[in-house]
């Protein structure tokens, strides 16, 4: 390798040995025939730049003048050129050592992964505790009185159809239909001004389809003070649900609705990509659940909001069957 | 519920297009879809059936969000009398019929009704049937109030009483279904039989025919609760029984009577007669007041009482003002009867606010009293567990709560036959996932944090478990035993829970901490499940890590092979070994187990690598040699071990 052709005249010129220079550089693989080609231009005795500098005291004046800086400069250049050479080569020989193969696999090491929907409630519960939200969780078999009669829900009333109610046997109890009784049972122990997030297991009795499940899980949200006011719940929801898809373009809506607990009643609507999608059912919270649990509602306002975990989990994550969450399968969990 | 854009037209001329109709609707009042054609599918909220499950109702709320002119038409009301020769209302129970209003018609013309009629009763997905019913029907689609028409002529005695059924009194509705009642169903009756069920479905006594003359037309109002009690019991769902279910107001019957009149005269020919109005139970009059602050604080706007005031009136508010001052600070308001829902100031807030639009509202930033926010302990121990459980390499699943574990508590309402129960427990689930996913792994280590619940009738009793899994197609099961073994105890040390051990229970391993069982796993064919009482884990972690000086002196270390019974017990075993010197013996543990055809039959071979270490000091081999040569005779001892 590296075999360096030698032009037949002695006597090259300035731009001549600068053309040959960099061919034989560009030609030079290793360190040896950079050394080589040093020696070439370079040499003591016959380089070929080194012969012209020394030539030029034999030179008129005015060649001297007009030769000699070019000489220099090229030395100069030609010293750089091979020093930068030098350390590619000390670079990509790295490749060259034989024994130590980048390519092969890296090893398969086996850590465990989280359910997406723990990844999920984490990553809501980290954005709602950065704006001082504390986190409580409640029962899952409830009272009547919890998760309904409290929560303004009109017994025997087609109001109380929304909630479509898994009962235990032989017994007053059921399962809860929403984490909205944990408001009560917070409220019932605490005194404001608070704000806490209530994630949680759900059940409905609904048959089982691409987006309907009878197992799911919420996430509730009750801030509650003397002055919080819709204005309020738009900016922290807001900026829940930036945080929540950062990265993406988001757009808000903010609708009327019903759900006896809230009043005023919203639905916040979010677009992503294009797309209006229902995230959240929310609201004031009703005088007469203050009431339930023992609040002076002239004094107090709050807002409490809701949204499905496996919803917004498939919004982000682009899962398209709610019915994986509960499959036990790992090939979908340890995708996350 | 359907709506005709004609007819929404008709009342609001301004509207543009029926686009606007449904965006308008979005924002503003109710969720609204186009359903093609002239039908607009609206979700009536279940407090807003009173005054906007019908045309009128959703015509003055268009013409008041988009504040265009709401021209309803203007019916002459007819005065009602006490008594009449023809006909007579009587009602038994005040509760369960707040009102009753019937009149009578002759010179009724049945046949169909006119096209324009028949469109918007199909539209609204209704069908038509004749003249005089497609009215009721009709009058239902625009006043939002259920009627019914009796053929008078079948009346006995033409008397119309409103009663509870007798038990095991029987009717036939008008689709020659056979109903026995009971006491709990209020019916509209003549003096010997049942006319209709009332508020829910006409019956064939009565049925208006194409020979029908003379007719009673009825508007009334029923109790919801009782409505709907009496339709879901006998599992009959018609319009009627769903609106009067929604505790619509007592007002609606007089509306609808008159506006039933008018369209019985123009369309059937037909006569009025006199009609009877028995108001049984009063309509109070609702005032709230209105207080422009606490709106401005509640919303988080800065509204005047000027805007405020427009937006009610538009809905059909009307607002008592003392004349005196120009921008009130407050003032009163009186609530339309038929607007059952508005009850409180936080009512009338709302239809402000989404009048102006909640898309409309700032978004402001809470003024909050600062205090640290927190996590429940259980919540935390929750957190710290699935983290290092997925260091050691598990996944995690969730399963339902579900099962059909008969031990457990019994659903009366299950989703199918193998989900009747709450689930006991987490293992038989966990089993199950490792089954399923043996279909496409060897190796399943899962785990699962979850309710699990006991108890009875009484008390139903959810306790948070943790459950532990490791299958293995092609491993043993003492070698998935010593995996989840190992797992388990590595937990334990990791979340600080410094007391338990492991013990043989009946047909399990028990998992004791301070004198408790707190846990216990099982195997099967491939697998070992463990699940443990996270509550009591919680009760029992103690947490206390505290710095040991690091020893400044090198450990000694040395392997022991010994041929020992297959019976015997390595833990046993490591124990002798220990109490040796409990103090410079710092770790032992089993290196390799072999069992097998170099050896005698009932022989096993274990290797134990022994470390010592002095605290203050470097041991000397002489010292080691010692002990080992003591653990040797130990070992031959107590467990005839051949040291190898």
């Amino acid at each position: 390798m590296g075999s360096i052709p030698t032009p037949d005249t002695k006597t090259m010129n300035i731009d001549e040995i600068k053309k040959s220079f960099s061919d034989d550089l560009e030609k030079a693989k290793d360190q040896k025939a950079v050394e080589d080609i040093r020696i070439k231009y370079l040499g003591r005795q016959k380089g070929k730049l080194t012969e012209i500098l020394r030539s030029l005291k034999d030179l008129s004046v005015e060649k001297r003048r007009e030769t000699g800086p070019l000489a220099n400069a090229l030395r100069k250049e030609i010293e750089e050129s091979l020093t930068r050479k030098t350390e590619q080569l000390q670079t990509t020989n790295y490749k060259l050592q034989t024994n130590f193969d980048i390519t092969r696999p890296g090893l398969k090491l086996k850590t465990g992964r989280l359910h997406l929907l723990t990844k999920v409630d984490r990553e809501i519960r980290q954005i709602f505790s950065s704006m001082n939200f504390s986190v409580v969780e409640g029962p899952e078999v409830e009272d009547e009185f919890h998760n309904f009669d409290a929560l303004n829900i009109p017994k025997d009333h087609p109001a109380r159809d929304s909630w479509n109610t898994f009962w235990l046997k032989n017994s007053k109890l059921l399962l809860r239909t929403h984490t909205s009784p944990v408001q009560i049972r917070y409220m019932e122990k605490n005194q404001p001004p608070f704000q806490i997030i209530v994630p949680g297991k759900v059940f409905r009795y609904e048959a089982t389809d691409s987006s309907h499940e009878t197992n799911f899980y919420q996430v509730e949200g009750l801030m509650v003070g003397e002055n919080i006011s819709l204005a309020n719940f738009k900016f922290v929801i807001e900026e829940f649900f930036k945080k929540f898809f950062q990265g993406q373009k988001i757009e808000f809506r903010f609708r009327p609705s019903y759900f006896p607990f809230v009043e005023p009643g919203v639905e916040v609507d979010i677009k992503l990509k294009g797309k209006w999608l229902e995230v959240m059912g929310a609201g004031m919270v009703h005088p007469n659940v203050f009431e339930a649990v023992g609040y002076n509602h002239y004094e107090l306002t709050g807002f409490a909001f809701g949204m499905g975990l496996e919803r917004l989990a498939m919004i982000k994550y682009g899962v398209p069957d709610i019915r994986l969450f509960h499959s036990g399968d790992l090939r979908f969990i340890k995708q996350f | 519920m359907k709506f005709s854009y004609t007819l929404l037209k008709k009342l609001v001329p301004g509207l543009k297009n029926k686009q606007q109709v449904i965006d308008a609707l979005n924002m503003h009042a109710f969720e609204a879809a186009d359903l093609g054609k002239d039908t607009i599918d609206v979700s009536i909220y279940p407090n807003r059936f009173s005054d906007a499950a019908s045309h009128f109702g959703l015509a003055q709320e268009l013409s008041a969000i988009l504040n265009l002119e709401l021209k309803l038409p203007k019916t002459k009301l007819q005065k009602s009398v006490k008594n009449s020769k023809k006909f007579s209302v009587t009602i038994r129970d005040k509760n369960l019929c707040p009102r009753y209003i019937g009149q009578y018609f002759e010179n009724v013309k049945v046949g169909q009704s006119p096209k324009w009629m028949q469109d918007i009763l199909k539209n609204c997905g209704l069908r038509p049937i004749n003249n005089i019913v497609d009215i009721t029907n009709y009058v239902m689609l625009e006043i939002g109030e259920p009627m019914h028409a009796f053929d008078y002529d079948k009346l006995t005695s033409g008397s119309i009483i409103i009663r509870r059924a007798e038990k095991g009194e029987k009717i036939i509705t008008l689709d020659n279904e056979a109903y026995k009642l009971d006491s709990d169903v209020l019916v509209i009756a003549d003096s010997k039989n049942p006319l209709a069920i009332a508020g829910i479905k006409g019956g064939k006594k009565a049925e208006i025919t194409k020979d029908t003359k003379r007719i009673i037309l009825e508007a009334a109002n029923f109790d919801g609760v009782n409505i709907y009690k009496t339709h879901k019991a006998i599992g009959l769902v018609t319009d009627a029984a769903v609106r009067f279910s929604h505790n619509i107001s007592s007002v609606l019957p007089v509306l609808a009577i008159n506006r039933g009149r008018e369209l019985l005269e123009e369309i059937a020919d037909a006569k009025p007669g006199e009609m009877i109005d028995v108001l049984a139970k009063s309509i109070a009059k609702k005032v709230i007041r209105f207080d422009v602050e606490k709106f401005n604080k509640l919303i988080g706007v800065k509204s005047d009482a000027t805007k405020i005031i427009d937006i009610l009136k538009r809905l059909g508010f009307n607002i008592v003002l003392n004349s005196r001052t120009k921008l009130p600070d407050s003032f009163l308001v009186e609530v339309p009867p038929v607007r059952t829902d508005v009850e409180i100031f936080e009512d009338l807030a709302e239809e402000v606010a989404r009048i102006i639009g909640y898309n409309n509202l700032r978004a402001l930033p809470p003024y909050v009293h600062l205090s640290p926010s927190g996590f429940e302990d259980e919540i935390v121990l929750k957190d710290k567990i699935r983290n290092i459980l997925m260091g050691l390499g598990l996944d995690e699943v969730y399963n339902y709560s579900f099962s059909s574990q008969k031990n457990g508590v019994e659903l009366l309402n299950p989703i199918a036959e193998d989900k009747k129960y709450l689930r006991p427990s987490l293992i038989s689930l966990l089993a199950q996932n490792i089954t399923d996913n043996f279909r496409f792994l060897n190796e399943v280590k899962i785990f699962e944090i979850g309710k699990v619940f006991t108890g009875n009738k009484n008390a139903v009793k959810e306790t948070l478990y943790l459950g532990l899994a490791v299958g293995h197609k092609n491993k043993k099961v003492q070698e998935t035993f010593s995996e989840l073994k190992g797992m388990i105890e590595e937990l334990f040390k990791r979340i600080g829970l410094v007391d338990f051990t492991f013990g043989e229970g009946k047909d399990r391993v028990e998992i004791y901490s301070n004198n408790e069982t707190i846990g216990w796993a099982e195997h099967e064919k491939n697998a070992n499940i463990a699940e443990m009482n996270l509550e009591k884990i919680l009760e029992f972690v103690e947490e206390e890590f505290e710095y040991e000086p690091l020893s400044k002196f090198p450990a000694a270390t040395r392997d022991i092979s010994v041929l020992v019974k297959s019976s015997a017990r390595i833990g046993d075993i490591m124990q002798e070994i220990e109490s040796v010197d409990p103090i410079l013996i710092n770790d032992i543990d089993l290196i390799d187990e072999y069992e097998g055809e170099h050896f005698e039959e009932n022989k096993k071979s274990l290797t134990f690598r022994i470390v010592f270490q002095h605290k203050d000091r470097t041991l000397t081999d002489k010292e080691v040699d010692e002990k080992m040569a003591r653990i040797h005779s130990v070992l031959s001892d107590k467990f005839n071990a051949q040291i190898r």
